[in-house]
């Protein structure tokens, strides 16, 4: 048997191991024979001295714990590694082909979902630029009366007898201004409390739901056959998320601009605007210490 | 030399080889050799096994003549492993010896 009758006839032995320690056996077998003939043996007798190549593979499998007699004893044993070896052989690659798959379809499903994410937020900022357009229209629509009212005590406060005339009527737009804000600001307190008493069914669920997930996960390695009821509990946990989510996105949060008019217009006025103003209030001072004065 | 008493001593003799110094499989069969008269064929599995034991790590080291070779290096565990052995070995021998001189006397 020369060296490679021998490697041949050693891989056909250990072919139930995976590729890359077959390679790495048989690279180590024919290098010490390599070295043994450089010595000046003769193949066969470096051969010979590896002993019965059936007790060697034998040997070498039990380094692995596979069971040699079992392997050997069946006559059908090399053809049970054949086919155990081209059985995993096929397995790579049809591991390999579902791998390639699989990335394929989940940069597919990437791109697509970036493409729609995209889309919805263009929608999204489109809708929020159109309800913001239609808001400010509609403000300024309503707002135009209020400011001319406003600025018209600003003019009349030089006289004091008409400043009196005007007092009612700003004192009554004052008291609706207040009863209309103390039954918002009642409506919103009922909603959000609404709102809050609906989550907390949602809440305690989510956390019973977690709750499940920790202990049916060590269930799980400890090998019960519990994967459905767990991707059940993620679902159910997200579930309630996402429904959290919503409601933290229906409270009715405090009308920060709406409740000051005055604070809101100037927020909304162009920069020329307040000058404008701030002037006006500067040039008002003086005449109405001037008016002080009189008095 | 008896193959069974070969067999179980030859795992320590590996790794108090291996102990002193890195060496590649051709070496490590001749260092062996040297104490017992050994059959090449059941070093390297006994080698293969070490390592998938984790008592040897291995390594390719480039050689003047011929393909990289492989060294097998002692590990942690591996010197724990061969101490545990030695100390058996000595405990067994002992007891083997005594029981032997009990018998000629």
């Amino acid at each position: 048997m020369n060296k490679q009758e021998f490697l041949k006839d050693l891989q056909s032995r250990i072919r139930i191991l995976a590729d890359a320690e077959q390679q790495d056996i048989l690279a180590e077998y024919a290098q010490h024979i390599d070295l043994r003939t450089a010595s000046g043996l003769s193949e066969e007798e470096a051969i010979r001295d590896f002993g019965d190549p059936g007790q060697l593979a034998s040997e070498i499998l039990e380094a692995y714990h596979v069971d040699p007699a079992r392997l050997m004893a069946e006559p059908s044993g090399k053809e049970t590694a054949d086919m155990v070896g081209a059985l995993r052989r096929a397995g790579s690659k049809a591991g390999g082909t579902l791998r390639r798959l699989g990335i394929r379809i989940a940069s597919s499903v990437c791109s697509i979902g970036q493409r729609l994410s995209a889309g919805v937020n263009r929608l999204g900022r489109w809708t929020v630029s159109f309800f913001h357009q239609c808001g400010l229209a509609l403000r300024r629509l309503f707002r135009r009366p209020s400011q001319s009212e406003s600025t018209v005590p600003q003019s009349v406060k030089e006289d004091p007898h008409m400043n009196v005339v005007s007092t009612p009527s700003h004192r009554g737009h004052q008291v609706l201004r207040a009863v209309k804000r103390l039954c918002t600001g009642l409506l919103r307190l009922l909603w959000n409390l609404l709102l809050a008493l609906c989550a907390v069914p949602f809440i305690a669920a989510g956390m019973l739901a977690l709750v499940g997930i920790g202990l049916l996960a060590v269930l799980l390695i400890q090998g019960y056959p519990l994967i459905g009821i767990l991707l059940c509990c993620l679902g159910a946990v997200l579930c309630c998320a996402a429904i959290l989510g919503l409601g933290i996105t229906l409270i009715w949060h405090r009308p920060l601009p709406a409740e000051n008019p005055e604070e809101s217009q100037a927020i909304e006025a162009s920069p020329a605007e307040i000058i404008v103003r701030t002037v006006e209030l500067a040039a008002s001072q003086p005449e109405r210490e001037e008016v002080n004065h009189h008095a | 030399m008896n193959a069974q008493f070969k067999k179980g001593v030859l795992e320590l003799i590996v790794l108090e080889s291996v102990r002193k110094r890195d060496m590649y499989g051709y070496e490590l069969v001749a260092e062996v050799s040297k104490v017992v008269d050994v059959n090449e064929g059941t070093i390297y599995p006994l080698l293969k096994r070490l390592t998938n034991e984790h008592y040897f790590e291995t390594y390719l080291r480039e050689s003047s003549e011929g393909p990289p070779r492989k060294y097998y290096h002692l590990t942690a565990a591996g010197v724990l492993y061969r101490d545990a052995l030695e100390s058996e070995w000595i405990q067994f021998s002992k007891q083997v010896n005594a029981f032997l001189k009990e018998h000629v006397e």
